[in-house]
């Protein structure tokens, strides 16, 4: 009888111990899910941080690319303008080529939208991801320094330069 | 907490030998760029007479610059660091030699001319000092010419819609000089480009050619016609 109600006793012990230990784990598998799911969130904003600096990055290596912008001898060169007849000759050639240049653009799309006197599209660089995650696209309103126009030749227009990062 | 490549032990550039291109060197690389700052702290060089000055510094690899021609007999404390740690660039003549350690002494691989793009800071030495080996560095030009050929590409392609530009002009205006004037130096620049292309697409297969000693010769003239088209009121290539 002695010996009925010692085992009684320890499996009581048994259950309880047993159900401190379930609720503990339950405890722990619940934090180790928020931690993860709060680690991934982190993750997730650092990456989108980095990628948006990448494109602010990319934006402004466009904006001020040796290649395109206007240029007066030695002088100092303009802001936010681009040489005309440089743009044209590689809109012709469908823009900067990619082997070349990826190192610098990566996956972008790169163009010129002229707005006036008339609307023209010019591509400076063109590789588009077809399977992206994600596009950060940003503009910069540019001037378009034109050599051959009317009476003495040099003639101004305005643009937009769209710059757009894919990931 | 982070500590500088100094600190760690990076790459330590010993510049042995007197040579003119000692002080712009120094003045180059000695100073903080830019780039200096906590995470890095610039180049780690030290500026040599005599190889024997050279003292070890628990680097991670060290790299010999020869500015007077390479020195065979290097301190004894290199022998303790793995060959492939040690390495040196020999800058004398218009031409550059990669030095590899073999035996306890630095050898040259081959001579390579250098091919003279500016007239000050010539970026292709600077390439050359902190290339990786002979084989990055000529990979590398390959590169730097290919994009130079593509790039007077562009400057053609403006020089020809300039030059049909005032050649029309001149047609229509036979009396105004400037037209003219401006048209036959835009046709001078055409031709200038079109033999710094050849000579850049050459130098894209052989380093060692005659072309690319001339690529500032050219670039240089098609700066003077540059000025020129500025003096006469013309419309500049760039």
């Amino acid at each position: 009888m002695e010996h009925f109600k010692l085992n009684k006793k320890a499996q009581v012990h048994m259950t309880e111990t047993i159900a401190v230990m379930f609720i503990f784990f339950i405890l722990l598998s619940l934090g180790i899910i928020f931690y993860a799911k709060y680690s991934q969130g982190q993750a997730r904003i650092a990456e989108y941080k980095q990628f948006g600096q990448k494109a602010m990055d990319m934006t402004l290596q466009a904006v001020f690319l040796p290649e395109l912008i206007c240029t007066n001898a030695e002088a100092e060169t303009g802001s936010n303008c681009i040489d005309l007849q440089k743009l044209q000759y590689l809109n012709s050639v469908k823009g900067l080529s990619v082997e070349e240049y990826f190192s610098l653009f990566s996956y972008s799309y790169i163009w010129v939208e002229q707005l006036s006197p008339n609307e023209i599209e010019y591509t400076i660089y063109n590789n588009t991801k077809p399977e992206y995650h994600e596009v950060i696209p940003s503009f910069f309103v540019v001037t378009l320094k034109d050599y051959l126009g009317t009476g003495s030749g040099l003639s101004y227009r305005y643009g937009v330069l769209h710059v757009e990062v894919y990931r | 907490m982070l500590s500088s490549a100094k600190d760690a032990g990076g790459i330590k550039y010993y510049i042995v030998g007197e040579s003119p291109l000692k002080e712009e060197l120094k003045k180059n690389l000695e100073v903080q760029t830019p780039l200096s700052g906590e995470f890095w702290p610039g180049f780690d060089v030290s500026f040599l007479s005599d190889v024997s000055e050279a003292v070890d510094e628990n680097n991670y690899a060290v790299r010999f610059i020869f500015l007077a021609g390479p020195s065979f007999s290097l301190p004894v404390w290199i022998s303790s660091l793995p060959s492939e740690k040690v390495t040196g660039l020999s800058i004398a003549n218009k031409e550059i030699s990669f030095l590899s350690l073999k035996n306890n002494q630095l050898t040259a691989n081959s001579v390579i001319p250098l091919p003279s793009i500016a007239e000050e800071n010539d970026p292709l030495i600077y390439a050359a000092i902190f290339a990786d080996s002979e084989e990055a560095y000529l990979c590398q030009m390959q590169k730097v010419f290919n994009k130079m050929s593509k790039i007077i590409l562009i400057y053609e392609s403006k020089t020809t819609a300039l030059k049909d530009f005032y050649q029309k002009k001149s047609a229509i205006n036979p009396l105004d000089n400037n037209y003219q004037i401006c048209g036959n130096l835009l046709i001078k620049i055409t031709e200038g480009l079109a033999v710094m292309k050849s000579n850049a697409n050459s130098c894209v297969n052989k380093l060692s050619g005659s072309a690319c000693q001339t690529l500032l010769e050219n670039a240089l003239a098609v700066k003077e016609d540059n000025t020129n088209l500025m003096q006469q009121s013309c419309a500049q290539l760039y």
